[in-house]
């Protein structure tokens, strides 16, 4: 069952936008249309991964912790720099205008 | 900026400090130990250590027996960036505390970071960039040099030299240090460096040569100042981290004048942004406890770099050597 969390329309293409899905945080991004979903807190020290920014890391699009700088895979939650890390990643769904998660 | 409004400041989030005990003490639980180092520089800047020794003796009781300490007090594998802010804790308090059992796990912090160091002078922790983490302990060894007792200097010279010139080393030529890695952007790592690691040189004996790597850290830190006041695009980590780089290195150059203003802009920033009680890590957001002994830190700072007497502010960084003289400026109690 999904949960819409945000309209299309509040998440243009190069934003992303902190939402809360059953009491945790998750950050959402939209890189040119594409739409991922990550818990938002790093694994490192806990930084705001929604202030992040958005990087092209040998292919892969990534996200950086803005307090120290880890990052993590938009697609996966995949820790790029520190491989046994992780944070959580959601399945992302747009219909009718809206944006859901789950 | 008023300096009443900062004692105001000051004494409100010291309560608030206050309350938060049982999240970052040890005497209560289990806790995140770079929490823990940082509430314990709270404690120390606002000459609260004497009253506060059950904390200090928490800090030794999870000190591992080779000499560090782990992420988290109950976990068992030591890292470096975390050991050396307890290190550095620890001999800073122990030079009021004078507690023996301090003095031993001071000297198994020392032993640890001679053993830990690599061949071409860095340390290395995988959670941190080797010339951030290298930082650390040599911010930790410089209050060796400028408190210890002069058998730990002898045992710390080389070593502390050595993690010094790789840190000078990795100075670009526009004066930042950047890590590829973890913080391409240099603000945070440059902010770090300066203060930590490479100042000290200034008024330590046996430094090296050092004023030309710290004016153009200090103008590298400057020049990246946003047009609001704040650093990295309203990151009040970064924000408090060059804020604190720029009060101690534009003293210790006695180049106050180039970075007053500046400074002042970065405080009422820093004031303006914080929440009702303490700090986020961006405007807005909710209160960050390690955040808050940051914003707490730095008010102290910045009430001792307007005191008359210029070294007031080095205090605070153990540089000076001798006998710490900033008890004398007590404030709110723990």
């Amino acid at each position: 069952m999904s949960e819409a969390v945000a309209k299309l329309e509040e998440v243009p293409s190069g934003i992303s936008k902190l939402v809360t899905v059953e009491g945790q945080e998750v950050a959402l991004f939209n890189v040119e249309g594409m739409f991922y979903a990550l818990g938002n807190r790093c694994a490192h020290r806990s930084g705001p991964l929604v202030k992040g920014k958005v990087e092209k890391v040998e292919e892969t699009l990534a996200v950086r912790c803005p307090i120290h700088g880890w990052l993590f895979e938009l697609a996966t939650g995949r820790c790029l720099t520190r491989p046994s890390a992780s944070v959580p990643s959601f399945p992302v769904l747009c219909e009718n205008g809206e944006v859901r998660l789950g | 900026m008023d300096l009443e409004k900062v004692a105001g400041l000051i004494e409100s989030e010291a309560q608030f400090f206050a309350r938060a005990h049982s999240r970052w003490s040890l005497t209560k639980d289990h806790q995140d130990m770079e929490l823990v180092a940082h509430a314990m520089r709270v404690i120390l800047h606002m000459g609260r250590a004497v009253d506060s020794l059950p904390e200090y003796q928490a800090l030794v009781e999870v000190q591992h027996a080779d000499g560090g300490w782990g992420r988290e007090s109950a976990e068992k594998e030591s890292a470096a960036w975390v050991s050396a802010f307890c290190g550095l804790m620890l001999i800073r308090a122990n030079a009021v505390l004078k507690d023996p059992e301090i003095e031993k796990s001071v000297w198994k912090a020392i032993e640890y970071f001679l053993n830990q160091q690599r061949e071409n002078g860095r340390w290395v922790d995988s959670e941190w960039g080797d010339l951030d983490t290298t930082s650390h302990p040599v911010s930790f060894f410089n209050v060796v040099m400028a408190l210890g007792t002069s058998k730990m200097k002898e045992a710390v010279r080389a070593s502390w030299r050595r993690g010094l010139r790789f840190i000078l080393d990795g100075q670009s030529a526009d004066g930042g240090w950047y890590d590829p890695v973890f913080q391409p952007s240099g603000v945070e790592t440059t902010a770090h460096l300066v203060q930590d690691s490479v100042v000290a040189s200034l008024v330590l004996p046996d430094g090296l040569p050092v004023r030309p790597a710290c004016e153009k850290g200090l103008n590298w830190i400057l020049a990246h100042q946003d047009s609001d006041g704040s650093w990295d695009e309203k990151n009040e980590d970064h924000t408090m981290d060059c804020t604190r780089s720029a009060l101690l290195i534009s003293r210790m150059l006695r180049q106050e004048e180039k970075a007053r203003l500046r400074i002042e802009k970065a405080m009422e920033w820093i004031v303006v942004n914080k929440n009702e009680n303490g700090w986020p890590d961006f405007p807005g957001m909710e209160t960050n406890l390690e955040r808050t002994c940051d914003g707490l830190d730095l008010l102290l700072k910045y009430q001792a770099w307007r005191q008359a007497d210029p070294q007031e502010v080095v205090w605070r960084w153990g540089y000076v050597p001798g006998e710490p003289t900033f008890l004398r400026g007590v404030t709110a109690g723990v």
